[in-house]
């Protein structure tokens, strides 16, 4: 057996003979430009980087992400208008997404446990990530489709960002309340549905999946009795 | 390029991605299309890499020529997906011209960085990542994206062929 430390050594040793070897007609003063669709891709690549967990598990769900507030944070293009008022979680629009955050003024409750009790025919739970009092569950489908259910209650320390660039959003019902659905208009992101209930939980489900059946699977959603 | 910084939480490690992608992306894409000899394909895997990059970027070091190494590995495993997927494999031997940037270093160890670079790619690069590198095989297994069972199995395989090629070639264990 070859003892570690000389094999790290000689690993180091390698490494660096490599690189050398493929280094030495690499001319840093005239380097690659790179094409406008790279930068593009880029940009595309963005909206699946902002939530990797995601990516790596579904990678066609979804441009959802969350972020944590920062002190001082400047948003661009508020569109002061379209700002709508709930008890608890405020919704606000901007020229390329929705941000959902929640006011602090309310009283938090404890956690509470939702799920859908109807999902499209050969879609599985395959895991969920708790965090606090964000939950989000992650489900397969058929032809390995991916489905996303996440919820947040009383979260005064996170926003829900709601990625509209390339999304057409429409207002829906969610069993008589007023919902979101973002109608993705390319094959980069999938369909979202986002509403709030019960003064202080915010819901979203993302899927490749038509209208009807989004607002059929938002409409099942059901508190545990955990 | 900003675009990358929104995976990428703290403002050190965003001036730290900042470095690393000035620093290496011209090299990144130098060494992606000496292998795959297409510009596309060479810039979709630079884009890859840096993606990767900014998803780890807690466990990377800010710009050194250790790092330097790093995303050169990172970049031929990512080449060796692309053609792994397309149903062929780029074929790198360890080459006499390869061999001249040893230069002065002990005659057994010298011998041992030869095996190394005989190795196969991807079991080369889960030995430079580990031994080199430092990264533990479920840190690898992420950086490559495999899985965790498949980085142990190369792990094995890689020091296990390493063995056979020292001692093959007169090497003392």
């Amino acid at each position: 057996m070859i003892a570690e430390d000389v094999l790290r050594t000689a690993a180091a040793r390698s490494s660096e003979v490599y690189v050398r070897y493929l280094e030495q007609d690499f001319d840093r003063e005239h380097q690659h430009e790179f094409s406008p669709q790279f930068e593009k891709r880029i940009k595309r690549m963005c909206r699946r980087a902002n939530h990797p967990f995601l990516y790596k598990s579904l990678q066609r769900v979804a441009s959802i992400f969350l972020a944590i507030l920062l002190g001082g944070t400047i948003w661009l293009t508020v569109d002061v208008e379209a700002r709508a008022e709930f008890f608890g979680w405020v919704k606000s629009v901007y020229e390329n997404y929705i941000v959902y955050r929640f006011e602090p003024e309310s009283h938090p409750n404890d956690s509470e446990i939702y799920f859908p009790t109807w999902l499209p025919t050969g879609y599985s739970k395959v895991s969920s990530d708790y965090s606090g009092n964000t939950s989000t569950i992650y489900y397969m489908g058929p032809d390995e489709q991916g489905l996303i259910f996440g919820y947040s209650i009383d979260s005064t320390n996170i926003d829900w960002f709601f990625d509209t660039s390339v999304s057409t959003v429409k207002q829906v019902y969610v069993n008589g309340i007023s919902a979101d659905l973002l109608i993705s208009e390319g094959p980069e992101a999938v369909n979202t549905i986002v509403w709030t209930a019960d003064h202080n939980t915010v819901f979203y489900i993302s899927a490749a999946l038509p209208e009807i059946d989004m607002i059929k699977i938002a409409e099942s959603i059901q508190k545990s009795d955990q | 390029m900003l675009i990358y910084l929104q995976v990428i939480e703290t403002p050190a490690d965003k001036s730290k991605f900042e470095e690393l992608y000035e620093e290496y992306q011209g090299l990144a894409y130098h060494v992606a299309y000496k292998k795959i000899n297409h510009v596309q394909d060479a810039e979709d895997v630079v884009q890859h890499v840096f993606m990767k990059i900014a998803e780890n970027i807690k466990k990377i070091e800010p710009v050194s020529p250790k790092t330097k190494q790093l995303i050169v590995t990172m970049v031929e495993n990512r080449v060796i997906d692309l053609f792994r997927v397309r149903g062929n494999h780029p074929v790198v031997p360890l080459t006499p011209e390869m061999l001249l940037f040893l230069s002065t270093q002990p005659e057994k160890e010298d011998f041992l960085v030869e095996c190394i670079l005989k190795l196969p790619e991807q079991q080369r690069q889960v030995i430079w990542l580990k031994y080199y590198h430092g990264y533990s095989l479920r840190e690898i297994s992420a950086m490559l994206g495999i899985s965790l069972v498949w980085a142990q199995k190369i792990d094995q395989r890689a020091k296990k062929k390493l063995e056979q090629l020292y001692l093959e070639g007169g090497g003392d264990l």
